[in-house]
Formats: C-alpha cells, structure tokens, sequence
C-alpha cells in the first residue's frame, strides 16, 4: 500500500504533525499482554471487588440485583446489535430501529404515559434533562422544587447541571420520611409563576409510596388535556422505579407530565451503577422538545411498513447551539436489554417481580424490627426498600455484616449526616426467606452483644 | 401480518417468556403488604409471547442490520473499528458486573485499582496529567470539561468571559454542549486548506473569550498544523484550548494534545478504545486536564491512602457530580483489556494503519470523486458528490448505492462546511483486500452515476425496505407500535 | 419562480413587503428549496414585541432546522395561523399566500437595512460557489 502511494515509510504519512510536537518515542504504558495474560490480570482485579450473587446483600437505592432471563445475555451480545452504529442509515438498521420502537412502546405501556425517548445516560442526567424540557415547555418561570426524598445522587447530578442555568432547585422538605405536600403548597403560593416544575419520586429513595396523586391534583395535572387547553401550571416531573409498575398506580394514572428513571433493573446487573440506561417519558403535545433521539414508523417508497429515527431537527447534529440537548450517544444497548427484559417477562412477570419483591421486603420489615433496639423510620407505605434506625452506628453495622459474608443495607449517613444510625435495606425477588432469616440472627446477635457491652 | 410483525403483534394472552422465582408462600399477601389505593387497577399493557418467539424475533430483527460484525462500515468520524471479543469476556466477570455501586470502597479495591490504572494510560496517551472517567460519552465528557471551564472563569472572577470559539467543520454536539454549560459561540471559519483560519481566529478573539473548542485531526480528516500558534493565542489571551477526541484514533503515540496546548479534552472510548457502539451507546466519555483544570475535574476523585484505593467527594472547587454513582464502568473495563492488548507499539500502530488505510483509499478514489481539500489526510477522508451531481447524483444516493454492494455507507453531509460531504473513515482493523474491494464498488457506482443514475437513485433494493418516508414520519408522527391488536388464537397458530 | 422586484430582500432569506406602517413578511423561495420538504412552522402570537434582526420563528425541514429573523422592528400584527397546520402555500407560493407574519413597525428606516432584488439574486449566485 506505502508503495501504490509512492511511499517509502509510515512516517511520510505524518509529516503534517510540526516535528516539535511529535512524541518521538514510545507511550509509557504495559507492554502488551495476551488474552490469558489479560484474563489473568483482570480476573484478579474483579476477584477484589464484593459481589451482590454470591452472598445475601441488602444494598439497593437505585441499583438492584435482579433475575436476568439467560436469553438477553446471548440475544444483546449479538454482534449485529452490539457492533451497529446509530440508526442514522435506516434502510441497514431496521432491526436496532424496530427493537427501539417496541422499547418505546413498552416503556409507554409500563409508565402509562404517550410517548418515550430511545434512552438517557441514566436516572440522574434524565432528571436534569426533565427539568430543562419543563423549562422550554413551561416558557415562564425559573424555580424548580425538588423532594428531598429524591435520590441523593440524582439531585446533586441536577445541581451540577443547573450551576450554570438560570433555573434555581429549592428542596422540599421531608415529613415522616414522605415529602411535605404542605410545603410544596406553600412554596407554589409564595414563588407563583415562577415555579416550572415540581420533582417527586416514587417510590421515594426511602422506599416510601408518595401521594402521588394528591401532588398530582395540587399542581392540577391532567386539567386541559382532553380540550386542548394550553398548558399553564407547573410540570409535575415522577422519577419511578419501572418494576415497582408491575403493580404500582403508574405515573400517567396521576398525571404526570415528564416520567423519568433508571433502567438498570429491567434486564442490566448493576455494573457498579453504569451502564445502566435512563428512561425518558412524556406526553405527545411536549415531542418537539423531547432530548435525544426518537425513532417513529413510516413506510418506504413501496408502502411498506419501516421505522426512521424522528425529529431529528431537535437533536444536536442538525439543531447545534439550539438543540434540546447535548446527547449524541445514548446507552443503546442497555435500552436493548431493557426491550428484551420486558418483552421476555410480559405484563405478568413483571408484576410477580414487583408482588415478590414487596412481598419480601414487608416480611423482612417484620422480622427486623422485632430486634431489640431496631425501629422503624417511618409509618408510611414501602414497595422493597425501607430504613430502620439501628442501635449502633450504620457504617460500623455494614462492616461487621461484610465480615459474616453479608452485604448489609444502606448505611444512611453517607448521604444524610444527621442519619447516622439508619440504615436503608432493599429486597428483590431474589433474596430469599432464608438470607432475611440470616440477617436477622445476624444483627440480632450484633446488636445483643453491643448492647451487652454498652451496658457493661 | 407484517414479515416482521412487532413484538405487540406477536402477542396472545396468556403467553410468557420467562418465568422468575415463585415467591415462598407463606410469605405475607400483596393485599397486607400495600392498600389497594397504591395499586395499578389493570395489568400494565406489555406484549406476552413465548420464550422461543422471542428469540426468534429478535435474532431477526438482529440479521436486519449492518454491523462491524458482518461489514465494512467506514463511517466518518465513527471509528468502527473491530470490536475485540476479549474485552467482553473480560467485561462480563461477575466481579464486575455484579457489584453494586454503593458498597464502601474496601469492598471495590479491584474497580479502583484497574480505574486507577486506566486513568495513569489516558493520561500517558493524551499527555495530560489527571484524568475523571466519569462522563457517559463523548457529549457528556465535552459538557463536564465546558462546566469546568465555566467554574474556572468563576473562580478567577471573569465571568465576562462568556463566549467560546467553535471551528464551522465542529461536531455539532460541541456547540450544543456550549449551551448547556451557559457559553455562548462563535464561529471561526475554516481556510482554504481546511484548518483553522489564524486570521478568523485572531479576530474573533477577545477578552469575552473563555475557550476554543477544536477537534484535532478536525473533522476534515486533516491535521491542525497550525496548532502550536492557535494554542499560543489562545493562552496570551487569557483562554483555554479545548479538545475532542473523536478523532484520537490518528495520533496514538505519535502526538500529545497536552504536548500540543491543549487544556482540557475528551476520549471517546466507544471509538478509539474499541469499545462496541451497541446500536447508539453505551460510550465512555473520559476527560483529561492539566494541574491547572484538576480542582475542578466532576467528583468523586480516586485518591491513595495507607488503606488503599479510596473514593473521594470532599473537592471544593469541583464542579459537582455529572452523573449518578461512578460512570459507564462496565465499559471502562472493556477499554482497560484494550489498551493492555495492545501496549505502546501496537498502539502506534494503530494510528499508522488508520492512516495508511484512509490515505489509500484517498489516493484510488481521487479521480472519479471530488476532493474538497488537497492537503493530505489522516485517519479519515472527506469527499464530495461534486462530479456526480452534474448528472443529478447526491451524495445520499451514493451512499444507498454502497448499501446494495454489501457496505455500510460514509458519513454524509457532514462537515456541514463541505457541499454532499462523503466522509470515509476506513480503521485499521481492515484487511488490504476489503479496502480494494470497496474502492471497486465506489469506482463502480462513479461509473453508474453516468451510465445509469437511475439505478443509484432506486438504491437501496437488497434490504428489507427501501428509501423511508422521513417527511410523513415527522408529519403524521407514529412514535408507538398499536397496541390494541388482539388477534385469535387461530389467526396464526 | 420569478421573484418580485418591488420586495426588499434580506440576506438572511426574508422578503418584506412595505405597505404603510405594515410590512409583510415572508422566505424567499430559494429559502424553501434550500431547506427541502418543509415539515414545520414556529410562528410568535400577534401582539408579541420584536426587534430587528431578532429570531421571531423557526422553520424545520426533515434535516434542517432554521431560524426566522424579523427585518424591521415593531409589533406582531398578524400571523399566517393556517400554516402550523398545512405548509403547502409556503411551498407553493412563498411570495404571496406563504407569507409568515405582518409587524407593525416602529422604525420605518429600517429599511436601510435591507436589500433590493437586484443585489440579493447577486447574493445568492456567490453562494453557490461553494
């Protein structure tokens, strides 16, 4: 080939680079490795990491272990899905395009709501996203109350994004470990207009069922959609859980306007929380302000049924400094997964995933506050997640579970200081009657002896 | 029914394609775990159908793409090279697929080291000391370096400095990042030889300048020769020089953005790392700083102590965190395998071979297409649909016309500064034969766009569609598959 | 298409009619073949303030996506409302039943500003020289 250039090094083809800024010698990295050398070195790397499959553990709060149906494993690794490029080409990805559609549907199914986007990086930049679509829908307004029961990592991903946007979050207090609807009443009276969205999520990061529907009514969601009324109160922006939807009211049931979350639980292990994908729905009337790409079905030049991706003058690639958003590249195959997750586990096995995981977890609230010492941190409604206030410090607690080969829960204090003693535990149709049996003993005996010693 | 009917028109009622775990019965009920208020009043409307047709409709749907895996895909600015299968087998170590992302950091030892690790090569390969592997992809990590710019500019008090300097040939996701990140832009125009006009550059400069965005080797597949000088005026005048990595593929080893004046960049791993694009993501967006940007780089940071490798959040000038938990892990451990596959000489070699490939295929398609620009390409190369277009050619229909010849378009119409763009980027990973091959099929639809232009305007005929209706998708939206079809039991067995 | 010549013209592609204290306004129709199978119309409310050289709509095309810019200052007094619904006379017929808004002006010397046939077509010809 050097010679069909009339070449006579590789060199030759560098002379563009100015000499003085060529490297002119070689990367300080490894030499290189072989496959058994490369197995080898990581096989031991990720022998050092604890896992979630090989011992009971509690830790939840936006990333679960979840039954994975073995099909989705061999149907994603596919390599004409997962070495396809976007969809920009239609007629040579029909297959990425029709599987995205379905996705889009299926989400719309789960969440009650019209229509979806083809996927986000993952729940926290969703809501950031949410929040600049309400901003552009809103067209008045710069405050955006947000519950402090929304996941810690979510809002400080929010935080991030507005730093530099005229939009102000004020947090919405907490009553009962439950967001003080009373609040968000009040701050809509003092702030007006201002106000372009409220945040809720539900169940909130405590596991709680928020009154979704009494905040849907005092923003007055769902008025004016059947008459065509132009919309003019704030957004009501649900982040959810998508299982939880196997047998929870879903967000269109209560009117919200943007239904955001992650979907790491529908078909992803957690990967050490990425990749996941982020969901993104809404209503049809908001589709020109939608972030990243959509894909929507038309026909061929014969008539014959196709899909394309769509409203692509939203996007950045044509719509530059202008665009909705940033987005190019999504999470496209853990979208796929998602696809297959709810397509593979249908309407019925998604609701046994969310009734066994809630059925577990109201046991497992029974077991462990019958603790001496242990209580609960509120009264309200859980899906599979609740925090329990412990007699010992929680990050001591999680520590001394991890000796005993116990993944504990959540301890709280990391994201909530004045939580130290409180522990966040999670419960999905894979823990089992018998590890819950276990932890129990556990702390029952950890707890005993501390109290033994505290006494002492 | 469609010859691919959808999921939803697969589905009977009653079938299930999988079946999870059968809760223990002596479980409480569903009706004393939650009132009968929280709960959806019907199934939710998901599809039901069998485990094996299932299977069979998403293999199917799988055989109706080009892929990597079935063909060559010179897609400018892409990098669809091939995707090495070690990475996954290393990826899908339940050591790293099933951990959870709040356990304490003792418990992540093996994450952090190989973070760690991976931060010390990106450094090494870009030039620039600190590396955040956090952003999701390559618009994320442009996003976050723009943020940190902006907190920069906060920090020293000149917020004044609002406007950032984008090339006309920019990825389109550069100025749009601006935006978020509260810049405005400006534009600077491209010279005759396709880099960066010095003059526009100095024009547009001022003291309302925070940055530049560039992307080097830019977009035209040609070298920022000039780099030195547009480094130098940017520094004097008081602002940074940002780049994207898109096109890190061409200077693996052989230059350093740092080395160059660069500030601040991105890497695109899901490019130049191999990593697989999986139909539109997962990416990886990682950014590299000098000691300058480091206070600001997104949190958390990983730091050494006496006890290990630690996460660390407690960063004041940080500008916070840009996603949740840690970043697409999953896909840095894909690139990590990479880069050990490789080592520094392969690297190298990794950016000569794309260079070379993209230079041949520059000199056999020369004559019958139209170069934009003589200066000599890189990794990539733009041509146009100039010659054809006499004849009522485009560059779309040559790029269906390549469809029906067995391979995946180029970019086109982008840059958006070069009239029926043609953009082929060829990787390393290809064999001589298939890059003789496709010249053939390109001169072939050359000669066709004289001999029978029809023939290329009716392309694409081999696939399972042909040209799509965008207009009436975008007119008449349909952004969800029917869903009320139920049909009998009998209608298809 | 034979452009009218008692039109000012603008580079940005607008065309405005002067009729006492009211201009027309509207794309020219090199500005509709150049975005293609239009698919979208952005228009503001009549009575909404604009300045000159302001953004006052967008127009989309499949693979495009456009800003309108007012070529006088005023006040939206009429808004070419049956567009959002059928984009077919803007295709059709740019200078007459396409047109997009009408401002009551408030600067009438604006006009300056603008171009006449002559120059614009002269515009338009260097453009394609690329």
């Amino acid at each position: 080939m050097l010679e069909a250039l009339g070449l006579d090094s590789i060199e030759e083809l560098f002379t563009c680079i100015p000499e003085e800024i060529r490297l002119g010698r070689d990367l300080d990295l490894p030499k290189l490795a072989s496959e058994p050398e490369i197995i080898k070195e990581m096989g031991s790397m990720a022998a050092r990491n604890a896992r979630m499959d090989n011992r009971p553990s509690f830790l939840g709060a936006g990333s679960y272990l979840r039954f994975i149906p073995a099909a989705i494993d061999s149907l994603s690794s596919r390599g004409e899905f997962n070495t396809a490029y976007t969809p920009y080409q239609a007629e040579v990805s029909q297959g990425t395009l029709q599987a995205i559609m379905e996705y889009q549907t299926m989400l719309c199914q789960l969440t009650g709501m019209e229509i979806s986007n083809a996927s986000m990086y993952d729940a926290g930049t969703a809501l950031a996203e949410a929040v600049f679509m309400a901003y552009a829908v809103r067209r008045k307004g710069n405050k955006v109350l947000v519950s402090e029961a929304v996941h810690p990592e979510y809002r400080r991903v929010l935080d991030t994004y507005l730093a530099d946007h005229p939009i102000e979050a004020i947090t919405i207090g907490l009553e009962n470990d439950l967001t003080a609807l009373d609040s968000v009443a009040r701050s809509l009276e003092e702030n007006g207009d201002d106000v372009l969205a409220v945040v809720l999520q539900n169940p909130n990061f405590f596991g709680l069922i928020e009154p979704m529907e009494n905040a849907g009514s005092l923003l007055g969601c769902g008025k004016g959609k059947d008459d065509g009324a132009r919309l003019d109160r704030p957004l009501l922006i649900s982040i959810v859980d998508p299982v939880s939807l196997g047998i929870l009211k879903d967000p269109g049931a209560y009117g919200a306007d943007i239904a955001i979350g992650d979907g790491q639980q529908l078909g992803n292990p957690p990967n050490l929380g990425g990749p996941t994908f982020g969901f993104f729905t809404t209503l049809q009337e908001h589709v020109r302000k939608v972030p990243g790409r959509i894909v929507g079905e038309t026909v061929d030049s014969d008539g014959k049924r196709g899909y394309v991706l769509t409203f692509q003058t939203r996007e950045q690639h044509i719509r530059r400094e202008r665009a909705t958003s940033n987005i190019c590249t999504n999470q496209g195959l853990c979208s796929l997964r998602g696809a297959m997750y709810m397509a593979f586990l249908g309407p019925e096995g998604i609701r046994k995933v969310a009734e066994a995981s809630a059925r577990l977890a109201h046991y497992a609230h029974g077991v462990l506050t019958k603790i001496e010492g242990v209580e609960a941190t509120s009264t309200a409604a859980f899906f599979q997640e609740f925090s329990l206030r412990l007699p010992a410090g929680a990050e001591t607690v999680y520590r001394t579970l991890a000796e005993r080969d116990i993944g504990g829960g959540l301890p709280l204090g990391r994201y909530f200081p004045d939580r130290k003693d409180e522990m966040l535990f999670a419960f999905t149709e894979l823990s089992t009657k018998e590890d819950i049996d276990t932890l129990a003993s556990e702390l029952a005996l950890v707890f005993s002896k501390d109290l033994r010693e505290a006494n002492a | 029914m469609s010859e691919h009917p959808t999921l939803f028109e697969l589905s009977r009622p009653g079938r299930r394609g999988a079946e999870p775990p059968e809760p223990d019965a002596s479980l409480p009920s569903l009706a004393d775990c939650l009132a009968e208020e929280n709960l959806r009043q019907e199934p939710s409307g998901l599809p039901e159908v069998a485990e094996s047709s299932t299977v069979r409709h998403y293999t199917r749907l799988s055989s109706l793409n080009m892929s990597i895996d079935t063909n060559f895909y010179p897609l400018g600015s892409c990098t669809m090279k091939y995707n090495p299968r070690i990475n996954e087998v290393a990826a899908s170590d339940p050591g790293f697929s099933h951990v959870h992302p709040l356990c304490e950091d003792n418990e992540l030892q093996g994450y952090l080291e190989l973070f760690s690790r991976l931060e010390e090569m990106l450094a090494e390969i870009s030039g620039l000391p600190h590396v955040s592997l956090q952003p999701a992809a390559g618009a994320h990590g442009e996003l976050a370096s723009l943020m940190m710019i902006k907190a920069r500019c906060r920090e020293r008090g000149e917020l004044e400095r609002d406007v950032v300097l984008i090339p006309d040939s920019a990825h389109g996701t550069n100025p749009s990042s601006c935006t978020i990140a509260g810049f405005k832009t400006r534009n600077i125009n491209s010279g005759e030889d396709g880099t960066i006009d010095l003059d526009s550059l100095r024009e547009a400069l001022g003291p309302d300048v925070a940055a530049m965005m560039i992307t080097n080797p830019n977009t035209l597949g040609i070298f920022e020769s000039g780099i030195d000088e547009i480094s130098s005026l940017l520094h004097e005048a008081g602002a940074l020089l940002y780049m994207d990595g898109a096109n890190m593929n061409a200077i693996l080893g052989i230059t350093r953005p740092g080395d160059f004046g660069v500030d601040v960049m991105h890497f695109n791993l899901h490019k130049t790392m191999s990593t697989p694009h999986g139909g539109g993501g997962p990416g990886s967006g990682p950014i590299a700083v000098t000691d300058e940007l480091e206070p600001y780089l997104p949190v958390p940071r990983i730091v050494r102590s006496e006890d290990g490798l630690e996460l660390c959040s407690d960063r004041p000038l940080s500008i916070g965190k840009v996603r949740s938990f840690f970043g697409n892990s999953g896909i840095l451990v894909r690139a990590y395998a990479f880069i050990r596959a490789h080592g520094p000489e392969e690297l190298r070699g990794i950016s000569e071979h794309a260079v070379l490939n993209a230079n041949y295929i520059r000199h056999r398609l020369e004559q019958a297409y139209h170069l934009p620009y003589d200066t000599p390409c890189m990794h990539e190369v733009v041509f146009t649909a100039k010659k054809q277009k006499a004849g009522g050619i485009r560059a779309l229909d040559i790029a269906k016309r390549l469809i029906d010849l067995g391979y995946h378009p180029p970019t086109i119409y982008f840059p958006l500064v070069v009239h029926e763009a043609l953009m082929i980027e060829p990787t390393e990973t290809e064999t001589p034969e298939t890059l003789d091959r496709f010249c053939e099929a390109m001169l072939q639809i050359a000669r066709e766009a004289e001999e029978n232009p029809d023939l290329l305007k009716a392309a694409p005929v081999t696939q399972v569609v042909k040209r799509l209706d965008e207009v009436n998708a975008v007119k008449t939206p349909i952004l969800t598959c029917p869903c009320d079809e139920q049909p009998s039991e009998a209608e298809t067995g | 298409m034979t452009r009218p010549v008692d039109l000012k013209y603008s580079p940005s592609h607008e065309w405005a009619r002067i009729e006492d204290g009211t201009v027309t306004v509207g794309i020219t129709d090199h500005a509709v073949e150049q975005l293609g199978d239009l698919v979208f119309v952005d228009l503001p409310e009549a009575g909404t303030a604009i300045g000159r050289g302001d953004a006052f709509g967008e127009i989309e095309s499949t693979k495009s996506a456009s800003e309108l810019f007012a070529p006088f200052s005023g006040e939206i007094a009429e808004v070419n409302s049956g567009l959002a619904d059928d984009l077919a006379p803007l295709a059709a017929d740019p200078f007459g039943t396409g047109w997009l808004i009408k401002i009551n002006i408030s600067n009438p010397d604006e006009v300056s500003e603008l171009i006449d046939l002559e120059q614009y077509e002269e515009l338009i010809a260097r453009e394609g020289d690329h």
